[in-house]
C-alpha cells in the first residue's frame, strides 16, 4: 500500500504545482476528461483491487494466517483493570497465568478474549491483529508463532489510568516445553 | 420526473441505504438465531442463501430503475436548464449508486458470516 | 414604491431597522453578521485552548517515563483536546462561517431564523464554558473523546467528569441542530430571485448537503448521550452488560454520528476551496454538476462506514466488508473534487497568493490523509493499526488537511470582507510555512511511531520501546506549528489594525458577497438582486452599485419591518415576502433557562429540572409574539411591479419547512431508539430478561385511538377556521389522554426498569411518546391562544398548519410506541436459549 501511496501522492501534489505554474500543460484535456480520468479512471481500479485483496487477506488472517487446522489450541484471555489473565482449559489442572501467555510454537492458537470490567483490546503486534475484550461478549482471535521466542503484547483500548502499564508477554515454546512451562511451580503469579 | 427534483437526485442512494440496512440487519439477526458464542469457522448455508437473495434483490432494485430512467432521460433533452441540471445530476448519482451496490454487498457471496 | 431619496438615506433607514444597537443591547443581537462573527471568534478561542492542551500532550510524550503529568491529568487533557477540537472548534467555526456568508452568497439579508441562530450561539457558549470550567476545576471528562462505556459509566467513572461531557456536549449540539435547520431552510427558500437550483453558488450546495447530514447525524449522538446520562443518573442499564445492556450500542450510536461528522467537517472546507480556488485560477469551477453529484453520493456513503471505527470489536467479517467497501468508495467523490479543482486550474490563469498557499497545504496534507484513510479502511491493516499512533497521525492529516488549511485559506480570503482591509503579506507566508513544516514534522513521525506499535492514549512508555526519538521529533514539530498559529493570530490582528482599505471586490471574485460594502452593513444589500446565471460567475462590481442605489427588489423598508424574499426552492421564482422578528433578548433568556435545565441535571438538583424545562417551553412560546399579524395583510409590492403575499399567508413558508426538518431530526432519534432496543435483543448478553412485561392490549389500543383522534382533530382544525377552537380543544385533551396512558403504562406495567435493559428501553420509548403527546397538547393550546388573540384567520392559518404536522407526527410516535413493547417481548421470548 505504501508503494502505491507514494506515487499517487506525488502525482496529485505534483499536478497541482505543475498546473499552478504551467496551466497550459493541462489545457489540452477538457475538464470532463480531467474529472473522468482522475476522479474515476485512476481510483476505481486501484480501490477495487485493494478492497477485494483485503477481503481475501482478512479471511486468511481470521484463520490465524494459515489453513485452519483441526487441532486448535484453545486459550482464554481475560482483561481486567489492569492486567491480563490467561487460562488454559485444555491443559490438565486448568492452570492460569497473569501477564504472561504461554503458547506452543508452530500451532494455531484460538484465544477467547473476554473482559471483566471495561473494554480492553488484546494485541500482540508481531503475531496477529487486535481484538477487543468487550464485557459481556466473547471474541475469538487466532494467532500463530512459527518460532519459539518472546513477543510483546499490550492493551490497546484506553481503559483508565492503568492503561499504559497493561502490557503482557507471549512466550512461544517448543512443543515439548509447552506443558512444562504451565506445570506446577512454573506459573507466574 | 418526480415533483421535487431533490428527491429525484437522492433516490438512488436512498435505495442503497435501505439495502445496506437490510443486509446488515439480516446478517446480524441470522447470527443471533445461530446462537452464541460464535466462531468464524462454521458455515451457515441458510443465512448465506438469504443474504445472496437480498443482494440480488438490491441489484435489481437499483439497476432496473436506473436503466428505465436513463432511457427516459436520453429520449428527451429538456430546454429548461433546471430540469436539464436535475436530470444530469440525478443520472450521475444513480450511476454511483449502481456501482456502489455490487461493490459494497458482494462480500455476502463468500466471506465469513458470523463470529470473529 | 420607491420614493425619490438617496442611497445614503436608504442606508440609514435600513441600518436603523437591521443594525445591532450599542451597549448592553448587543446581547439582543440576532443579525447574522454579528452572530456569525461571534461563533467564529468563540471557536477560535476554544481552538487556542485545544491547542494548548495539545502542547501539554506533546510535552508529556517528548520523553519516555515523563513525570510532567500523571495518568489522570493526562486522561483529562487528551479527552478535552479531542472534545474541544471536534465539538467546540471545528463544527462551530464552520457554522459561524456559514451563518456569516450564506445570506450574502445567496443574495439575501439574513438567515431564515435569526433568533434561532442567536439562541444557538448562547447554547454553544454556555455549553462550551461548562466544559472549560470543568477543566479548570480538575473534573474534566477523562474517558476519551468518544466516551466508551463501561469506562464512562457510573461504576468506573463515579465522578462528575462524564456527566460534564454528556450534558455539555448535548447542550452545544443544540446549536448544531438549530444551525442545520436554519442553513437548510435558508438555502432552500431565501435565495435571490431567479437563483434556481442549478444557479446556486457551489458553497451553498456544499452547505445544503452538510446541513442535511447534521440533521441526520447528530440525533443518534444526542440520543446516545441522553441514554448514557439516564443510565448514570437514574440507573437504567442501556449499556451495562450485567443487566442486558451492551457497550457496543454506545459505539454504534456514537460512530453513526462520529463518522459522518468527519465529512460534516470536511465538506464546508471543500466548499470554501471550490469557491476560492476558481477565483485564483481565473476560471469558473469545472464540473459543477458532477461535483454536486459527488457531494450527494459522499453524504450517503459517509453514513455507511461508521463501523470502520469498530473493526476490532468482534463484528463478523461479512458485515465488516460492507463498511470496508463503502469506506474505500468514499474516496472516489473526493478524487472527483480534487481533479475538478485541477481541471479548473489548468483552464485558467492561476496566480499564487496567500489563500492559494494554504490550498497547496491542503492538497499536500489531505492527500496523505486520504491515502492512509484508504489503508485504514482495509480490515486486515486496521486490525494492526487500530488505536495506535498511526490512526492519530491519519486523523490529524485528514482534519488539519481537510479543515484547518482550507479554513486558513478561507480566513485570508474573507478577512478583507469582515474587516474591510486587505492583508499586508509579510507575516502571512512565514506563518504558513511554520504551520506546514511543523505539522508535517509532528504528524508524519507519528505514522512511524504507530507502525512501531505505540498505542494511543498512553501517558508514558518504556525507554526501551524505541519510540522516544520519533516522539521527541513530533513534539519539536508541534511547537513549531504552535508558533506558526501564533503568527497567524498576530497577522490577523495586524490586518484589522493596519490593513489597506480597498474599494470593492479585492480578489475579482464572481460571487454576490462582494457586491456590498465591506465591512458589510447589517442588512447586506440595500435592495435584493435578481440572478440570471450561475451565482459564481457574476460581476459584483456592476451589481453592487446597482443594488446600493436601491434598484433591486424590496428596496425600501416598510413599517420598520425586516423584510426579505422567499422563492420557489426549485425555480427560484419569488414566492412570498418574509418578515423577520426584530432584535430581542429572548434567545439569551431561553438559553439561560436551557442552561439551568442542564445544570440541574449536572448537579443532580432534580426538582429544578422540570421547572427549567417548563421555563424553556414558556419562553419559546413568547418567541411567537412579534412574528404574528393581527389582520390579513394581502399582497405587498416588492418592486418591479410585482406583488407577493407575506409568509404568514403563504402556503409553505420557512417556518413550515423548519417544522418538517425538525420532525425529521426527531424521527431519526426515535428510530435510533427503536433500533437500539432491537440491537440489544440481537447483541446484548443476559437476554432474554427474567421478568417479561405484562402490558394488556386495551390501554395501548386506547392510546393509539386517542392519538389518532388528536391527529385528525388537529388536521381538521386548520381547514375549519375560524371555528377551530373546539377541534383544538379535542386535540389537546386527547393528547393529554395519550400522554397519561403512556406514563401510566411506563410506571405500572413495565417491570423494574433498573433490572434489565429491555424494561428500561420500553420505559424510555413510552416516556418519549408521552413527551411528544404533551408537546402536542402544548401545540393545540397554543393554537387556541392564537385564535383567541386574533392572530389566526382563514388566510393566516400557518400556526395551525404547523401544529397539524406535529399532531400527525406525535400520533405516529404514540402508535409505534404502543406496539413496541409487544414486538420486543415477542422477540425476547423466541427460543430462550
Amino acid at each position: 500500500m505504501l508503494a502505491a501511496s507514494v506515487p499517487l501522492f506525488l502525482l496529485v501534489v505534483g499536478l497541482f504545482l505543475l498546473l499552478v505554474y504551467k496551466p497550459q500543460l493541462g489545457r489540452r484535456l477538457s475538464p470532463r476528461t480531467w474529472i473522468l480520468a482522475g476522479g474515476l479512471g485512476l481510483p476505481i481500479p486501484i480501490l477495487a483491487a485493494l478492497t477485494f485483496y483485503a477481503f481475501w487477506q482478512g479471511e486468511y488472517l481470521l484463520r490465524g494466517g494459515s489453513e485452519l487446522p483441526a487441532d486448535l489450541v484453545r486459550i482464554e484471555a481475560t482483561g481486567t483493570r489492569w492486567q491480563w489473565v490467561f487460562r488454559y482449559p485444555e491443559v490438565e489442572g486448568n492452570p492460569s497465568t497473569v501477564g504472561v501467555l504461554h503458547i506452543p510454537a508452530g500451532r494455531t492458537i484460538e484465544v477467547a478474549v473476554e473482559s471483566d470490567d471495561v473494554i480492553h483490546s488484546f494485541w500482540v503486534p508481531r503475531l496477529a491483529g487486535k481484538i477487543d475484550a468487550v464485557p459481556g461478549h466473547t471474541n475469538f482471535l487466532r494467532l500463530r508463532a512459527d518460532r519459539p521466542g518472546r513477543y510483546g503484547g499490550q492493551c490497546s483500548e484506553y481503559c483508565g489510568v492503568g492503561h499504559a502499564g497493561m502490557d503482557f508477554e507471549v512466550r512461544a515454546h517448543a512443543a515439548e516445553d509447552y506443558l512444562n512451562a504451565l506445570g506446577p511451580g512454573e506459573q507466574t503469579p | 420526473m418526480m415533483r421535487n427534483p431533490i428527491i429525484t437526485i437522492i433516490s438512488g442512494f436512498v435505495l442503497w441505504s435501505l439495502f445496506f440496512l437490510l443486509l446488515y440487519a439480516v446478517q446480524a439477526t441470522g447470527c443471533h438465531f445461530a446462537g452464541r458464542p460464535l466462531v468464524a469457522l462454521e458455515r451457515y448455508p441458510i443465512l448465506r442463501v438469504i443474504l445472496i437473495i437480498a443482494f440480488l434483490l438490491s441489484l435489481l432494485a437499483v439497476l432496473i430503475p436506473f436503466l428505465l430512467l436513463r432511457r427516459r432521460y436520453t429520449a428527451s433533452r429538456s430546454d429548461n436548464e433546471t430540469v436539464d441540471f436535475t436530470r444530469e445530476v440525478a443520472g450521475y448519482v444513480w450511476i454511483a449508486a449502481a456501482v456502489a451496490t455490487p461493490f459494497c454487498f458482494a462480500g455476502v457471496m463468500w466471506l465469513s458470516l458470523c463470529g470473529t | 414604491m420607491k420614493p425619490e431619496t438617496s442611497a445614503i438615506e436608504l442606508h440609514r433607514a435600513l441600518e436603523e431597522i437591521w443594525g445591532t444597537k450599542p451597549g448592553l443591547t448587543r446581547l439582543a443581537a440576532v443579525n447574522h453578521n454579528v452572530v456569525g462573527r461571534r461563533f467564529m471568534l468563540t471557536s477560535l478561542i476554544f481552538f487556542a485552548v485545544g491547542g494548548l492542551l495539545a502542547m501539554l500532550i506533546r510535552t508529556q510524550l517528548a520523553s519516555s517515563e515523563s513525570v510532567f503529568m500523571d495518568a489522570e491529568e493526562y486522561a483529562q487533557v487528551f479527552t478535552m483536546h479531542g472534545s474541544i477540537m471536534m465539538f467546540l472548534f471545528a463544527i462551530p467555526f464552520f457554522e459561524g462561517l456559514a451563518i456569516y456568508l450564506l445570506p450574502k452568497l445567496l443574495g439575501t439579508r439574513d438567515l431564515a431564523f435569526p433568533r434561532l441562530s442567536a439562541y444557538g450561539f448562547w447554547c454553544y457558549l454556555f455549553g462550551g464554558s461548562l466544559l472549560l470550567a470543568a477543566l479548570v476545576a480538575g473534573v474534566a471528562p477523562n474517558s476519551g473523546w468518544f466516551m466508551y462505556t463501561p469506562l464512562s459509566s457510573n461504576t468506573y467513572s463515579p465522578g462528575i467528569n462524564s456527566d460534564v461531557w454528556l450534558l455539555g456536549v448535548t447542550f452545544v449540539e443544540i446549536s448544531a441542530l438549530s444551525a442545520a435547520i436554519e442553513i437548510m431552510v435558508t438555502i432552500l427558500k431565501l435565495r435571490a430571485s431567479g437563483m434556481s437550483l442549478d444557479k446556486m453558488p457551489i458553497f451553498a450546495w456544499y452547505m445544503l448537503v452538510v446541513a442535511t447530514m447534521m440533521l441526520i447525524g447528530f440525533p443518534p449522538l444526542i440520543l446516545g448521550s441522553v441514554l448514557l446520562e439516564v443510565e448514570r443518573a437514574f440507573d437504567l442499564p442501556f449499556f451495562d452488560p450485567t443487566r442486558g445492556g451492551d457497550p457496543l450500542l454506545w459505539q454504534h450510536l456514537f460512530w453513526l454520528f462520529g463518522h459522518p461528522e468527519v465529512y460534516i467537517i470536511f465538506l464546508p472546507a471543500a466548499g470554501a476551496i471550490s469557491t476560492i480556488l476558481p477565483v485564483f485560477a481565473g476560471a469558473p469551477l469545472a464540473g459543477y454538476r458532477i461535483i454536486i453529484a459527488a457531494l450527494v453520493s459522499m453524504a450517503f456513503l459517509s453514513f455507511g462506514l461508521w463501523v470502520h471505527h469498530m473493526y476490532t470489536v468482534g463484528i463478523p467479517h461479512v458485515a465488516l466488508s460492507f463498511f470496508s467497501a463503502a469506506s474505500a468508495l468514499v474516496a472516489i467523490p473526493t478524487a472527483i473534487q480534487i481533479f475538478a479543482w485541477l481541471a479548473t486550474i489548468s483552464h485558467g490563469k492561476p496566480r499564487f497568493s496567500i489563500p492559494m498557499l494554504h490550498i497547496f497545504g491542503f492538497f499536500f496534507v489531505f492527500v496523505i490523509g486520504g491515502l492512509t484513510g484508504v489503508m485504514l479502511a482495509m480490515v486486515p491493516f486496521d486490525w494492526q493499526a487500530h488505536d495506535t499512533h498511526f490512526v492519530v497521525a491519519h486523523l490529524h492529516y485528514v482534519l488539519v488537511g481537510g479543515f484547518v488549511f482550507p479554513m486558513l485559506a478561507a480566513a485570508y480570503y474573507w478577512l478583507p470582507h469582515i474587516s474591510g482591509r486587505q492583508p499586508v503579506q509579510h507575516l502571512s507566508s512565514a506563518a504558513f510555512w511554520m504551520i506546514f513544516v511543523g505539522f508535517n514534522v509532528t504528524f508524519f513521525m507519528m505514522h512511524l511511531t504507530g507502525l512501531r506499535g505505540m498505542p494511543r492514549r498512553v501517558f508514558e512508555y518504556p525507554p526501551e520501546s524505541g519510540w522516544e526519538t520519533l516522539n521527541f521529533i513530533s513534539s519539536a514539530g508541534g511547537f513549531v506549528m504552535t508558533m506558526g498559529f501564533a503568527l497567524v493570530a498576530l497577522d490577523f490582528i495586524l490586518i484589522f489594525r493596519f490593513g489597506r482599505p480597498f474599494h470593492r471586490n479585492p480578489w475579482s471574485a464572481g460571487t454576490l458577497e462582494w457586491a456590498m460594502a465591506t465591512p458589510p452593513p447589517s442588512y447586506n444589500f440595500a435592495s435584493l438582486p435578481t440572478i440570471d446565471r450561475r451565482a459564481d460567475m457574476l460581476d459584483p462590481n456592476a451589481i453592487g452599485p446597482h443594488l446600493a442605489a436601491g434598484n433591486g427588489l424590496l428596496a425600501w423598508p416598510r413599517g420598520g419591518r425586516m423584510e426579505l424574499l422567499a422563492i420557489d426552492m426549485v425555480s427560484g421564482a419569488p414566492e412570498h415576502v418574509v418578515r423577520l422578528p426584530r432584535q430581542t433578548f429572548l434567545p439569551l433568556w431561553t438559553a439561560i433557562a436551557t442552561g439551568c435545565f442542564f445544570l440541574s441535571l449536572l448537579f443532580k438538583v432534580y426538582w429544578a429540572t422540570p421547572v427549567a424545562f417548563v421555563a424553556v417551553i414558556a419562553l419559546f412560546l413568547l418567541w411567537c409574539g412579534d412574528t404574528a399579524e393581527s389582520k390579513d395583510v394581502g399582497r405587498l409590492p416588492i418592486g418591479n411591479g410585482q406583488e407577493l403575499p407575506t409568509h404568514i399567508e403563504a402556503d409553505r413558508p420557512p417556518s413550515w419547512w423548519a417544522m418538517v426538518f425538525a420532525i425529521t431530526a426527531d424521527a431519526t432519534a426515535y428510530i435510533s431508539l427503536l433500533f437500539g432496543g432491537l440491537f440489544l435483543w440481537i447483541s446484548a448478553p443476559n437476554w432474554p430478561p427474567q421478568d417479561a412485561h405484562e402490558i394488556g392490549l386495551s390501554l395501548p389500543a386506547l392510546a393509539a385511538v386517542t392519538s389518532t383522534v388528536a391527529a385528525v382533530a388537529g388536521w381538521r382544525a386548520a381547514a375549519s377556521l375560524p371555528s377551530s377552537t373546539g377541534l383544538l380543544s379535542l386535540a389537546s385533551l386527547t393528547h393529554l389522554a395519550t400522554a397519561g396512558i403512556m406514563l401510566w403504562l411506563a410506571l405500572t406495567s413495565v417491570p423494574n426498569p433498573h433490572a434489565h435493559a429491555a424494561a428500561a428501553t420500553v420505559f424510555v420509548v413510552l416516556c418519549y411518546a408521552a413527551l411528544h403527546s404533551l408537546m402536542g397538547a402544548v401545540f393545540a393550546g397554543y393554537g387556541i391562544w392564537r385564535i383567541r388573540s386574533g392572530f389566526v384567520s382563514h388566510a393566516r392559518s400557518l400556526d395551525l398548519r404547523i401544529g397539524a404536522m406535529w399532531h400527525g407526527y406525535s400520533a405516529l410516535i404514540a402508535i409505534t410506541a404502543a406496539g413496541f413493547p409487544f414486538l420486543l417481548s415477542a422477540l425476547a421470548s423466541e427460543i430462550s436459549r
